[in-house]
Parts: C-alpha cells; sequence; structure tokens
C-alpha cells in the first residue's frame, strides 16, 4: 500500500549524503513559495499579519515620533474624547490615555505572547509526539501519564499560582500558556507517527540501517509539516483569543500593561457612552485571528506535494 | 424617537387617569413578581444563625425578625420598626445591663406568639460554639470556657417578652452586637435541632417551614435563582396587606449583561455599578434613586518595615518594635502623595462627578463628620518640598527618573530610588482606574509607581501579611455607624495574618481618644461627636491611609414599580407595598 | 486489545495518585487562605477565626490533611454507634466523620457547607444540556463543511467556508456572547438575554421547551468547534483525496463522489478521532466565560468560584473528577484510533 508521502520521500533513501538531501528540500521550498505567492488570499493576510507586527513593533517610535503622546499618562479629566478629538486619532480611553498609542503597545503584548507561546508549545509537541511516537513503549506511557496528570489538574488553578507566584505579566504568561498548550498538537503529532512509521518507505529505510533519529528527522517530520503548519497559525490566534479571555476572568494581563484583550474587556463595560474604545480592539483582535486561520491554511495548501499548480 | 416618546407620553396619561382605580384594585399578593439580580453568588445557607454571606442575610431577611430594628430614614436603631420586635429599651446606670421589651402582638406565620424565647435559641446555639457561625465574636467567652473577644458576658430572658443584655464593660460600640442575632422558631428549632447545635451545619439548604416576614417559602436553583411567595399572614405590612406575589433573586454574574437585562425590564429593581449610572440615569422608562455610599476607597500604607512583619503588641500587651517603612516611614512622604494625587479629578474622570471626597475615615453621611475638616491641597510644588524636607531629590534632574534618598532620608539608606508597588484587587475596574490615575500622577513629581492588579485571594494574604507597600481597596461601613476606629488604627488589631490594622499605624494619642470614645458615660452623642472629630483630624494629618472617595449608589427600579420610595441604604424598607404594572 | 486496556487502566492507579498528590501541594502553595476570605469583615474577631479554622481542619498539618481526604479519618474518631457523628468532639474540630475519596468521600465544601461531590453532580445536567449541544452543532457542520471544502478545493465554497467558517470565530467568546445578548436580547428583543430559562419556582421543564435559550451560548460555544473541525477535517480530506488508493479506485472508474465519501471520508476521521476522547472530558469542565457571560449555572462557575474563595474539597472533587475522565476519555481515544485505523496494533 503506497501513500502520499512515498513521493517526497523516495529520492533520499540512500541517505549519507546531505547535499542530496538540501537539493531536495529547497526545490520543495522553492516549489511552495511560488504557490504561495500566488495565493492572493494568503499573501493579503500575511501582509496584514506583518503590517501588525511591524506597527506593534514600532510603537515607541509611533507614539513618540509620530502621536507625541505619553500612552501611561493617564489624566482622568481627558476620558472618552471620540474619534479625531483634540488630536486623538482614535480618541482617548476612560482615563484620557491616547487609544491609538495603546491599541500600538498592546499589540506588542497580545502577538508576542501569542507568537512566543505557540513556538513553546509547539516546539515541544513536535519533540515529544515523533520520539514517542515512533519509540512507543516505556517513553510513551511515561509522557502519556505526563500529559494526562497536566491535563487533569485545571488549567486555570495552574494560572492562579502562576500569576501570584511570579509577577502576573506577558513573560509568565507566555511561560504558561506554552507550557500547558502542547498536549493536543503532541497526541496528533504522535497519532501521526504511529501510523507513518508502518508505512513502507519508513520500514524501508529502517531495513537499510538508518539510524532512528534520522528517520524521524528526514521522513517522518517532513510528512508531519502540513500539521504543525496548520496548528501553529491556528494557535497563534487562539492564543489572542485566548489572552482575551482570561483578561475577562481576571487571570490575563492585568493593568496598567495593555493587551487588545484587556483593552476590550475593560471597554466593554462603556460600551454604550464610548463604543469607539470597544470597536477598535475588537477589530484587531478579529483581524489578526482571521489572518492567522487563512495563513495556516494557505501555507498547508502550498506545502502539499500532491496540489495540482 | 419621536414616536416612542409619544407613546410614552401616552402612557403616562393612561398611567395617571388609571392611578386610582389601580390603588383600589391592588390586592393582597397581586402587585405582581418583583426580579432582582445579585453578581452570581449562592447563599450558603438557609439557616439565619450560620449565615455570613450577602445573598443569605438578604433571603433569611424576609423570614426571620430582627430584635432592634434600625429606621430606614435615619438609619439608627429605633424602637417599632416594622419587621422587628423591640417595642423599647434602657440601659441601667452603670451603663452595662440592657433591657430590651418586646412586641406582644407578634406571631410566626403558625400562630404561636414570638417572645423571647425565639431570640434566646439564637444566642444558645451560637454561645455554644459548636455552630459554624461567626457571631461568636459578640461574646466574652463561650460556653466551653473559650475567649471570643467580644463584649457580652451573659444575655437571658427573664420573661417571655423581655430580654437583658449584661455587657463585662460599657463600650457605646457595643449595642450594635445585640442586633447580630435574629429571631428564629423556637418551637420548631428545638424540634428540628434539640440542642444539638453542630447539627445546624448539617444540612444548611434546610428551611424551616415557620417564618415571620413579607415572603415565604425559598425555592432555590443553585447559580440560577432564590424564589420566594408572599406571605398573606405578615403583620407588619404598610397597606395592610402584601401586595408583590413573589420575589425572584436572579444570579447575572456579569454585570454588562445584568444593566442590559435591567435596561430591558427583565429585571424589576437593582444596583447599578458605578460605571454605568450615567447611562442608566439617561434612559427613559427606569427611575433611579442615588446616594452617597456607606463606605469609601482609599490607598493604604504600609508605615512598618515589609519585609520583616510584626503584630502590634505582644503577649504582655506591650509594642513591639514593627521597624519602618523606607518610604512610608515618614508621615512627610505620605503628606506630598496626598498634595500630588488630584482626588477630585479621578472623582470627575472616573465617577462622571457620582462621588465625594472625603478626607479622612468618615463619610459626610456619618454624625461624626466634620464638614470643616481641610484636606491637603493639590500642589505639585508643596509635595516636592515635603519631599524634599524628608530627604528625597532629584539627583540627575531628569522628571523621568524617580527621586533618590538623600542622607536626611530619616528610614532609607541615601541612593534608593523612590519607587513601590501599588496592588488592587483585579477585576474591580474602579481601583484599576484609581492605581492607575495614581501612579500616573505620582510619575510627574517623580515618584516611580509599580501598579498591580492581582487576585483577590492573593491580595488578602499580602495585606493581612502585612509585606506589601501600598495598596488601593475600600472600606464599606456598618450600619448603624460605629465611629469606633481601633480596628482599624489601633495596636490590638494590628496582627499579622489576621487583623485589620494592617498599616501598623501606632498614635497613643488617637488610641487615647478611641477608648475615650467608647467608654464615655452614657454615650453622650455630642461629646462623642467631638472626641471622634479629634480623632479623625489627627488621621487626616497623619496619613496612614491616602482617604480618596465614597462613591455613589445608585438603585434603579423600573418606571411601572409603584411605591417604590428608597432611602440610603435600606432600598427595600417598604418592599410589601411594592406592586409591578406591565 | 483487552489486554492493551487492561494495562493502561492499571498504569492509570499510580497516574491518580500522582495527580492527587500534586494538585493537593499546588493548592497548598498557592496564596490566599480560605478561612481569612471567609471572615473578611471587621466585626470577626481572631478568636471566631481560629476556631472556623480548627472546625475546618484547615490548621493540621498538611500529611494528614491529605491522608484524611484520601482515606478518611474515622480510625481515629470514636463513633460507636456509627452514625456518621463523633460521639465526642475530635481535638480538630471537624464536625462529621470522614471516609476519604477512596470510598466516595470528598469532604464538604468550606464555605457551601454541603458534599462536595453531590455539589459537582448536581452542575452536570446544564453543563452537559450546554455542552453536548454544541459539540453536535460543531461536528454536525463542522466535519461536512470540511469534507466539502476539500472535494471542491479551490471552488468558491472553499474560499467562502474558508473565510466565513472561522469569521466568527476570531473574536473573544465574551465579547461575541455580549454582542449577541445586546443585538437579539436587548435591541431586538427575540432571544432571551441568558439563564437557562426554567420556571422561576420548581422543577425546570424539559430542554426541547426551552430551546430558545441555548440558541446564543450554542453559537458562541460551536463556532470554535466548527471552525476548527471543518479545517482539520478539510486537510485530513484532502491528504486521502490525494492518497495513491483515492486516486487508484477513481482510474478502476469508480465515481468521484462514491469515493471520496465512501472510503476517503472515512479514513479521513481518523485523525479527528484522536480529539474525541479529551473533547469528550474537557465537556465536563464547562464553559466557564460563556458560562459567566449567560448566567448559565455549570460546573465551570462552581468551579472558578471555588477557587477564588480557596474553597479546597470542591477543587479537588473537582480536580479528581476530571483527572479520571480525562485518564479514561485518552484510553477510550488510544483505543479509537486502533479500531478506525487496521494498521495499528497494539
Amino acid at each position: 500500500m503506497a501513500t502520499q508521502a512515498t513521493s517526497s520521500s523516495s529520492t533520499v533513501v540512500s541517505l549519507g549524503n546531505g547535499q542530496e538531501e538540501f537539493v531536495r528540500s529547497e526545490s520543495l521550498m522553492q516549489k511552495a513559495l511560488r504557490r504561495l505567492v500566488h495565493d492572493r488570499l494568503t499573501m493579503v493576510a500575511l501582509g496584514i499579519v506583518l503590517l501588525m507586527a511591524l506597527l506593534a513593533i514600532g510603537a515607541p517610535f509611533i507614539s513618540q515620533q509620530i502621536l507625541h503622546v505619553d500612552y501611561t499618562k493617564a489624566e482622568p479629566l481627558k476620558s472618552f474624547f471620540g474619534i479625531g478629538e483634540n488630536g486623538h486619532i482614535l480618541g482617548t480611553d476612560d482615563l484620557g490615555r491616547d487609544h491609538l498609542a495603546r491599541l500600538l503597545y498592546a499589540g506588542q503584548v497580545s502577538l508576542s505572547i501569542a507568537f512566543f507561546a505557540a513556538m513553546l508549545s509547539m516546539t515541544i509537541a513536535l519533540s515529544l509526539g515523533v520520539t514517542t511516537g515512533y519509540f512507543g513503549g516505556i517513553v510513551d506511557d511515561l509522557v502519556i501519564w505526563f500529559i494526562t496528570t497536566l491535563n487533569s489538574i485545571p488549567q486555570l488553578f495552574l494560572l492562579l499560582i502562576v500569576s501570584a507566584a511570579l509577577a502576573p505579566g506577558p513573560g509568565s504568561l507566555i511561560l504558561i500558556l506554552g507550557l500547558l498548550g502542547w498536549t493536543g498538537i503532541m497526541r496528533l503529532v504522535r497519532g501521526e507517527t504511529f501510523s507513518l512509521r508502518e508505512r513502507e518507505f519508513i520500514v524501508a529505510a529502517r531495513a537499510m540501517g538508518a539510524s532512528p533519529w534520522r528517520i524521524m528527522f528526514a521522513h517522518i517530520v517532513p510528512n508531519l509539516i502540513s500539521i504543525v503548519v496548520i496548528s501553529l497559525a491556528i494557535d497563534i490566534g487562539a492564543l489572542i483569543l485566548v489572552e482575551s479571555g482570561l483578561s475577562f476572568l481576571g487571570f490575563g494581563i492585568q493593568p496598567p500593561i495593555p493587551s487588545w484583550g484587556n483593552m476590550l474587556t475593560g471597554a466593554t463595560t462603556f460600551m454604550r457612552r464610548a463604543p469607539h474604545l470597544v470597536i477598535a480592539p475588537g477589530i484587531l483582535i478579529f483581524i489578526t485571528v482571521l489572518c492567522m486561520y487563512i495563513i495556516g491554511d494557505g501555507i498547508r495548501d502550498a506545502f502539499d506535494p500532491t496540489t495540482a499548480d | 424617537m419621536k414616536h416612542f416618546s409619544k407613546l410614552l407620553l401616552v402612557g403616562i396619561v393612561l398611567a395617571l387617569l388609571s392611578l386610582t382605580a389601580v390603588s383600589v384594585l391592588a390586592q393582597a399578593g397581586e402587585g405582581g413578581v418583583l426580579v432582582t439580580d445579585n453578581i452570581g453568588d449562592d447563599p450558603a445557607t438557609f439557616n439565619p444563625i450560620t449565615c455570613n454571606d450577602t445573598v443569605c442575610s438578604l433571603v433569611t431577611g424576609w423570614l426571620y425578625p430582627g430584635i432592634i430594628g434600625l429606621d430606614p430614614a435615619t438609619g439608627s436603631p429605633a424602637p417599632m420598626v416594622p419587621g422587628n420586635v423591640a417595642e423599647s429599651w434602657a440601659y441601667d446606670d452603670s451603663g452595662t445591663v440592657l433591657t430590651i421589651n418586646l412586641r406582644q402582638d407578634l406571631a410566626w406565620n403558625d400562630g404561636t406568639p414570638i417572645t423571647s424565647a425565639d431570640y434566646m435559641w439564637s444566642i444558645t446555639a451560637v454561645k455554644s460554639g459548636l455552630t459554624s457561625s461567626p457571631r461568636t465574636s459578640m461574646f466574652m467567652t463561650l460556653d466551653d470556657g473559650t475567649p471570643a473577644g467580644g463584649n457580652i458576658t451573659n444575655i437571658e430572658a427573664p420573661d417571655d417578652y423581655t430580654v437583658v443584655v449584661t455587657f463585662d464593660h460599657p463600650d457605646c460600640s457595643s449595642f450594635n452586637d445585640v442586633n447580630d442575632l435574629p429571631l428564629v422558631p423556637a418551637h420548631v428549632f428545638s424540634e428540628l435541632y434539640g440542642t444539638d447545635y453542630a447539627s445546624l451545619d448539617a444540612d444548611p439548604l434546610a428551611i424551616p417551614t415557620v417564618s415571620f416576614g413579607p415572603f415565604k417559602d425559598i425555592d432555590f436553583s443553585p447559580n440560577e435563582r432564590v424564589s420566594l411567595i408572599a406571605d398573606p399572614a405578615y403583620p407588619d405590612t404598610v397597606l395592610g396587606y402584601v401586595s408583590p406575589s413573589e420575589w425572584v433573586y436572579k444570579s447575572v454574574p456579569d454585570t454588562t449583561v445584568s444593566v442590559e437585562q435591567f435596561l430591558a425590564g427583565e429585571i424589576t429593581y437593582t444596583g447599578i455599578p458605578a460605571e454605568r449610572q450615567a447611562d442608566v440615569a439617561a434612559t427613559e422608562g427606569v427611575k433611579t434613586f442615588e446616594f452617597s455610599q456607606n463606605g469609601f476607597q482609599y490607598m493604604g500604607f504600609n508605615l512598618a518595615d515589609p519585609t520583616n512583619p510584626q503584630n502590634g503588641l505582644d503577649e504582655e500587651g506591650n509594642a513591639i518594635d514593627q521597624g519602618h517603612h523606607p518610604i512610608f516611614g515618614d508621615v512627610r512622604v505620605r503628606q506630598a502623595i496626598a498634595h500630588a494625587v488630584d482626588v477630585d479629578a479621578m472623582i470627575q474622570g472616573i465617577l462622571d462627578g457620582r462621588g465625594t471626597r472625603i478626607n479622612t475615615h468618615t463619610i459626610p453621611t456619618s454624625w461624626t463628620y466634620d464638614p470643616n475638616l481641610e484636606g491637603f491641597a493639590l500642589d505639585q510644588e508643596a509635595a516636592l518640598a515635603l519631599l524634599a524636607e524628608a530627604g528625597w531629590v532629584d539627583d540627575d534632574n531628569d522628571v523621568s527618573t524617580p527621586l533618590v534618598a538623600t542622607e536626611d532620608a530619616l528610614y532609607a539608606e541615601a541612593g534608593t530610588p523612590l519607587e513601590f508597588t501599588l496592588q488592587t484587587n483585579a477585576g474591580n475596574l474602579a481601583r484599576e482606574r484609581i492605581g492607575q490615575t495614581i501612579q500616573s500622577q505620582l510619575a510627574e513629581i517623580g515618584i516611580k509607581v509599580n501598579f498591580e492588579a492581582i487576585e483577590f485571594g492573593t491580595l488578602v494574604d499580602i495585606l493581612t501579611g502585612q509585606t506589601f507597600d501600598a495598596i488601593i481597596i475600600g472600606w464599606s461601613l456598618g450600619l448603624p455607624v460605629d465611629p469606633d476606629l481601633a480596628w482599624a488604627y489601633g495596636p490590638e488589631g494590628d496582627l499579622v495574618g489576621a487583623g485589620f490594622a494592617f498599616t501598623s499605624y501606632n498614635n497613643p494619642v488617637f488610641n487615647e481618644l478611641m477608648e475615650q470614645g467608647k467608654t464615655i458615660p452614657g454615650c453622650d452623642i455630642e461629646a462623642r461627636t467631638a472626641i471622634y472629630q479629634e480623632a479623625n483630624a489627627i488621621l487626616a494629618n497623619d496619613l496612614p491611609y491616602l482617604y480618596l472617595y465614597a462613591a455613589n449608589v445608585m438603585y434603579a427600579a423600573q418606571e411601572g414599580v409603584e411605591n417604590w420610595d428608597p432611602y440610603p441604604n435600606f432600598q427595600q424598607w417598604n418592599i410589601d407595598a411594592w406592586s409591578v404594572n406591565d | 486489545m483487552i489486554k492493551y486496556i487492561l494495562r493502561r487502566l492499571i498504569q492509570a492507579v499510580p497516574t491518580f495518585l500522582g495527580i492527587t498528590i500534586l494538585s493537593y501541594m499546588i493548592m497548598w502553595a498557592a496564596p490566599g487562605d480560605p478561612v481569612s476570605l471567609m471572615t473578611f469583615d471587621p466585626t470577626i474577631k481572631q478568636e471566631t477565626k481560629e476556631r472556623l479554622a480548627n472546625a475546618l481542619g484547615v490548621n493540621d498539618p498538611l500529611p494528614i490533611q491529605y491522608l484524611r481526604w484520601l482515606i478518611g479519618d474515622e480510625w481515629k474518631v470514636i463513633d460507636e454507634d456509627a452514625d456518621g457523628v463523633p460521639d465526642e468532639r475530635p481535638a480538630d474540630g471537624l464536625t462529621r466523620v470522614r471516609y476519604g475519596i477512596l470510598r466516595g468521600d470528598f469532604g464538604d465544601s468550606f464555605y457551601l457547607r454541603q458534599d462536595a461531590l453531590e455539589l459537582i453532580v448536581q452542575r452536570i445536567p446544564a453543563t452537559l444540556e450546554l455542552s453536548v449541544t454544541a459539540l453536535i452543532v460543531s461536528l454536525t457542520v463542522g466535519l461536512p463543511i470540511g469534507i466539502l471544502a476539500a472535494v471542491w478545493r479551490g471552488g468558491w465554497f472553499d474560499q467562502f467556508t474558508r473565510v466565513g467558517a472561522v469569521v466568527g470565530n476570531a473574536v473573544p467568546g465574551f465579547w461575541m456572547g455580549i454582542m449577541l445578548i445586546l443585538f437579539f436580547g436587548a435591541i431586538l428583543g427575540v432571544l432571551p438575554m441568558g439563564d437557562r430559562g426554567c420556571p422561576t419556582r420548581g422543577e425546570c421543564t424539559p430542554l426541547y421547551m426551552r430551546l430558545d435559550h441555548l440558541i446564543l451560548p450554542t453559537v458562541v460555544l460551536s463556532l470554535g468547534g466548527i471552525a476548527g473541525y471543518s479545517r482539520y477535517m478539510r486537510a485530513s480530506m484532502l491528504e486521502q483525496i490525494n492518497s495513491d488508493y483515492i486516486r487508484t479506485a477513481r482510474a478502476k472508474g469508480l465515481p468521484n463522489r462514491l469515493v471520496w465519501f465512501k472510503h476517503g471520508a472515512k479514513n479521513a476521521l481518523i485523525p479527528i478521532a484522536t480529539f474525541l476522547g479529551p473533547t469528550l472530558t474537557g465537556l465536563i469542565g464547562g464553559a466557564v466565560i460563556t458560562e459567566t457571560i449567560f448566567s448559565w449555572p455549570g460546573m465551570g462557575r462552581l468551579l472558578v468560584s471555588a477557587l477564588t474563595r480557596r474553597d479546597y474539597p470542591i477543587v479537588m472533587a473537582g480536580v479528581v473528577v476530571g483527572s479520571i475522565l480525562t485518564i479514561l476519555g485518552y484510553i477510550i481515544s488510544d483505543v479509537l484510533y486502533a479500531v478506525v485505523d487496521p494498521r495499528i496494533r497494539f
């Protein structure tokens, strides 16, 4: 029984030749990139996300040099300015701080939490998933034991402890979300590895004396690319939502550090009085998450070796 | 919108026309269903003796009479308050024996007369020390001999309509303790529990069928609602009958949703959070009642060394050296902060002007309030001058960096930056806004504030553990107003991990005034007022807290609720007269 | 297979014990103290707090508390008539004999004072009402969307669902919930603004009589599922469609649709099956945010309020029930995996 993976792996069964492999993956990459460039929807999404990231990184410069505002300066008497009022492009928030500048700084916080936490959990998920799926046995049992234990303790509880032990901030939230979020994808990777290792091309590689690590990295991981990339993109999007949900429950990033989530939570109370305070962070979250989903899909399609051009 | 106001006009005219007819037609139990809401907490019990949360106090308040009622118009204890049993009371000459005479015309809804035995049942149960009731704090010792910290040595009932309370020593604040426990139908409770008072906790949601109040018959669904129906047997009504047919206490955990439900008419009456008061006040079709809260918000300073928290007194009652906070140990720094924080701007910007600034631990509605007491004016120059005097200077002429301590600083090492942590409980929007405003305002004079909103349980640990620098919380003051403040500023209350005098403020003059205030013979109001005003003036200058404001509380009801006549803090005093017209 | 399940069940025992010890330790390491939270009131004196702490048993050394919680304490309490009430009040002030969780006694809630397990069980119907409906909706909508999007890959349906399925899922749940309540409840007035729709007194009516109350919370809860399942299903289905055996089948002349739906979809479901176990157990935990916004009396709200009050018996009962379900969920999902994928042998 042949599988879809054969086509991408048959050329490297010979092994030992790094050059050969490099050439192959290069061409796969080029092919994927070419496809990606032609996928307009994905490119637009990618562009938007990059723009968001740029704006967030440039927040200090933009707010000081262009907007000339201090995003931390609370002046309650200047609160709830509307859009464009008194030179505030997006108005002011409930404490009279420039809303646009705060959105930019909040972008720094929200995007970096989502990105780094997703990367952290993906790294753990991929390495553990492939290892346990390939070797099975005692390693598998141990990891599954660990996952079960971890998943059985309410996550809110762990968050509570962490937010008490560490000062509640972006760093601790990245750590906790990253360390808690990998189990689902890890099981997916493990399951996929389970079935991959029984396939003919892997059996063949093993028969030819390839080391387990070589098989894992050269044959199994490339076949997991689609799962990993989709998961990563969706994860980043989902983590932005998780962060805002935690803010709502009082366990997320707390003021005065702005995040899109806590800005939205705080503004919901003033929904009727200052709708612009709710709309702006809402739109930013919406667009970013949507783009991440689209990018996930687009990259998956691009990397799919069997896609007809 | 035009159509709407026209409709409204027609509606008002029709309502006016039918007003006479309605008041004739309204009868017992025909006033409709009253729906109100809470933030989603469940009552822990329906037993009035062990009850210790706001939901169960409200519910059991409908079912069991208190001994001495508060007059809704004044908030002070008064005889003959409907729903309460005291007819009159008097102290003896020593000021330690209080005799209360009970009304003789009241009966439980099964016809059994209400007597002193009903009060004694609650008292005996709690004094046994076998229940989980926190009200043991009213007694000096419990039946098992353990000290409980209160002032009441004995309560007895010489006859069916007299209760005699004996206090250990005269204390003007102890009068309120008498009201800590309600009356329960002794004939029913004896049958249910006998003298096994521990069994009161065995089935906390058990509801005795006999009660005395406008409503009866609890129907409870966890996290959904508590419902009671009108009790036609209740005699103490305003109109001569109980008008509403049912009272429903809905659980609506999200305040935004709660306000929207009220505006949509799904809730008959409710309290409106500060952030939404302006919205609701501007809405047609609802009526509102606004008054200054019986409490206030403040920023508390830790005056003692936060790295080594100590009790105020040792076991022999001698003062313990608690060290000094490097920043707040010096009163001039606290005064400088008071000069630098713009409380009026906070009231305008955060509360839309719906609040009253306070300068000390007394709110304007209290009888000990001194309208002539001046606070610290907003004055950054004065603040900087005070800081310089206290040894904190700007060493690098850069306003964006904090001031640093010089050799002149009392308790800080030279070179220490003027920087501290300010904490409050996450989820309280008003306090989060106060904190960020203070942070921003103090930055202007070179004080760096690290503001954190943290989870409430964690905050309580830090607060009572006295490891904080500064903290923003609030007190809600009880009713009737008790001006005694020893619990908040006296060394006896300064217990690490337990007490509420967590600032470690200790001023012998102030302590002496507190002692005088509660032991003054006859509890003469004028003499006590003078004493407490003097004490409050000391606090206003010493600033163990930076006193901020008393926010406004708003009650709101649908336009169609008739006879809705709230007093401050007493929204539902005449609920048996209300009716809703849909 | 049976041997495998047995092996997993036996392995679960140390897992379970590990979870209980670990959570017990974490819980006590966490800041916050139930007694100070219950008595955060200046009128309550220090003596009363001590008394309360003794009665709750929180002053005992941690190992004693753990053992009492795990195996009970009737071996050190005199109770000759065996009525569950100690003949003499034990020194630690506990008012009743404990039998330990191993015999189904989870202790009484500190705050609500009722049996902790009972409190959790009480919430299960409401939680299941909401979460099972949401799961059914996300599967019945999400999976077909995923299959069809893969089949018509690149077509308008694919493009439309690719964006459409995630649009609703790209805003935070609490925000979505409040907006739906505002629009359909406050402005249009066509749907209820929360709660289960039970009458204000008496037993709750059957679910089919109050479906309107389910609509908005189900929408909020299932949007995530629809987006997730449709995306994973599409990816999984595409792999199948492009696999050699499907191509062979098509080359042999079998009609496209038959091959895709009969063979492709079936195999594409395999990776999805791994989600199902954890998803099923996740349902029991409830949906805290949705329950809060929609005033739904479910388990999530109980657990969060227990956490914030440091009501340890409820929290620990939640951990134990949750961990048992999680362990079972994983075993079921691994077994399911073996059943649907004949290549896997244990």
